[in-house]
């Protein structure tokens, strides 16, 4: 956008009584303003045109004018440039009239009859507030502009991986530091990077897209992963903190930070690395429908001195996919009071329209991303996390909150699909819950157990896991419920669980209990 | 929460129990329909009706509660109709045999 050179002020007054056109005009060119006057609001209109908007850096208006009044010039105005601050005279005492003018967008009003005093700063704060907003205007195009060459980054390089690759990015301002790449870095290995600078500006997207450059070249060019981060580490946390002598080797000071989580998969030595530092832990789901967080977890570089980072490496034969979000869609998922998992899967089975009603202003950037390994199974024949959740013994006191939560999970992730059975499942898991926190954690705090609820869409199926750190029991769960039902209200709630489910198993000696539901 | 009303002229007992039967609330569930089983003479009432329709889940531990209800109101030679309006309730009082013991009135929640 360019602007006009003009070394005085324009300002446009407006006014139908001529004595009053006068007066207006006459003082502010003894202020020193340019002057442009107009007799009624058709004729204003005509000359803003005529001059060009951004020529104009203030209106005055009366308000009371045959045909049309001041209101309508003003309306006419904000729907041109709603950065012109606009003035509006009106007769003493018209207080309901002040307050629409202000409602509509005036920047201020004078009321009659006007003193020079008040004149002078009524027009000096327009023409101020007319250039500062013409000011944040043009910045937020710039940073539109970097926003948009943000997502050129993120695009996806790899279209092969496109069928088994699903993402989900709203970044909270038009730019910031969250970034999304799938890069092919060699022959048959694609590096999944998922990446979110502290902060949302244009500072943290110049870090970002710095980082992102970094990586890439030095990846392609067959650097390892690790080095890749020790580089950045000792970028972040020595060479753009002022006054920091580099070859110092203690600790960092805290300027600007970056989290990024990575995974490069190696298809022909059928391998995944991963490696995170930052983010919440990703998850990695294998093929029967459970899952679990990886192990190799560090502070977001530019924190700490990193001595070696490690990488967590998996076998791709196992796995059925990962998943990699920000501390953004944990944080939203908390706010909507429901698991992380049932928002992942809203997020990623949903179109942009259902998204953008979910994730309706979010108070931080959401990144999420699933990459399925498992490529023989379509996406919908998969089983996908719903639940995953991790309780420590004493928690049995509150099986009514963990209820809750199961509840507006399955609810929300899932909508009227389950109908009335979402109760035969809540209530299995509440009996198998309680179970495995009264006796396989024995009500410790030290010992946890771990609820998993997954969906397979294609079968219709829900799949509950619930594994605890007890010895188990080792009894014929068949023969155990046939015992049960004697109705003398004995162990009661392993019946109920076999009984609303379609198939039951315990596995590991009866630490892990697995429920399928259709 | 819990109501009771005695219906003199029909000579039943009706306890509505709010909400769901829960490990968290059976034993509260439990003492109150004993102090209101207590505060209706038994000449009164020859049918005790247990309305749960407001619950969509029953767990062991409410289930025992019940249970123990039941076996209490048969030992007094009186009559007994649980009346629900959950699906899940209904399968849990199936599988259990407590549809044998006394008789369940289930009638569907419509859908808001």
């Amino acid at each position: 956008m360019t602007y006009p050179q003009n070394n005085k002020p324009t300002i446009l007054v407006v006014d139908d009584d001529i004595s009053g056109l006068k007066y207006f005009s006459m003082s502010l060119r003894k202020m020193d303003y340019h002057v442009l006057s107009a007799t009624c609001v058709d004729e204003a209109q005509a000359m803003i045109l005529k001059k060009g908007i951004l020529h104009i850096d203030c209106v005055l208006t009366d308000f009371r004018m045959p045909v049309k009044s001041g209101l309508d010039l003003l309306d006419w105005v904000m729907g041109e440039d709603s950065s012109l601050s606009t003035i509006i005279v009106t007769a003493e005492g018209e207080k309901n009239l002040v307050r629409d003018s202000l409602r509509s967008g005036a920047s201020d009003y004078l009321e009659k009859p006007v003193s020079r005093q008040a004149l002078r700063g009524a027009i000096s704060r327009g023409v101020e507030r007319t250039i500062r907003n013409r000011q944040l205007l043009a910045t937020d195009q710039e940073v539109g502009a970097v926003g948009r060459m943000n997502q050129i980054f993120q695009a996806v390089r790899a279209p092969e991986i496109l069928p088994y690759f699903k993402y989900y990015y709203r970044p909270l301002y038009k730019v910031g530091g969250d970034f999304i790449n799938v890069l092919p870095i060699g022959d048959e290995r694609y590096l999944f990077l998922a990446g979110d600078v502290s902060g949302h500006d244009v500072r943290a997207a110049f870090v970002s897209a710095y980082f992102q450059g970094m990586m890439r070249g030095l990846l392609e060019h067959n650097t390892s992963l690790q080095d890749v981060l020790q580089l950045f580490n000792r970028i972040l946390g020595k060479e753009w903190i002022p006054d920091v002598d580099e070859s110092d080797s203690g600790d960092f000071r805290v300027q600007s930070s970056l989290a990024i989580c990575a995974a490069v998969v190696e298809n022909k030595s059928r391998k995944v690395h991963m490696i995170n530092c930052g983010f919440p832990p990703p998850w990695i789901c294998y093929r029967d429908g459970s899952c679990r967080r990886t192990m190799r977890n560090y502070s977001p570089l530019g924190w700490f001195p990193v001595e070696a980072f490690g990488i967590e490496s998996l076998s791709l034969d196992d796995l059925a996919g990962f998943y990699i979000c920000t501390d953004g869609l944990t944080d939203y998922a908390d706010y909507l009071r429901i698991d992380p998992f049932s928002l992942i899967y809203k997020l990623l089975s949903s179109s942009d329209e259902v998204c953008n009603r979910i994730v309706n202003q979010p108070p931080d950037d959401i990144l999420v991303m699933h990459y399925q390994i498992d490529q023989e199974s379509d996406l919908e024949n998969l089983y996908h996390p719903l639940i995953f959740e991790q309780y420590s013994g004493d928690e049995f006191k509150d099986i009514d909150r963990l209820q809750r939560i199961w509840r507006r999970s399955l609810q929300f992730s899932l909508s009227e699909e389950l109908g009335d059975k979402i109760y035969d499942v809540l209530l299995c898991c509440r009996e198998a819950v309680l179970n495995a926190l009264v006796y396989g954690c024995d009500k410790s705090p030290e010992k946890t157990c771990t609820i998993q609820v997954t969906v397979n869409q294609k079968l219709g199926r829900i799949r509950v896991r619930i594994d605890d750190p007890g010895h188990g029991h080792g009894f014929d769960i068949t023969e155990r419920v046939e015992k049960m039902k004697a109705l003398d209200g004995s162990h009661l709630g392993l019946a109920i669980i076999d009984n609303l489910c379609d198939k039951c198993s315990i596995e590991n000696d009866g630490t892990s209990l697995i429920l399928n539901s259709r | 929460m819990i109501k009771d009303v005695l219906n003199r002229s029909k000579h039943n007992l009706t306890i509505t129990l709010k909400g769901d039967v829960l490990s968290t609330n059976a034993e509260e569930f439990s003492d109150n329909i004993n102090r209101i089983i207590k505060k209706h003479k038994p000449a009164n009432w020859d049918e005790l009706k247990l309305d749960l329709n407001s619950a969509r889940i029953i767990d062991s531990m409410g289930l025992n509660m019940i249970l123990n209800t039941v076996k209490q109101v048969q030992a007094a030679g009186k009559s007994m109709k649980i009346h629900i309006s959950s699906s899940s309730i209904q399968r849990v009082f199936i599988f259990s045999r407590l549809d044998k013991a006394v008789e369940i009135v289930f009638k569907k929640r419509r859908r808001r």
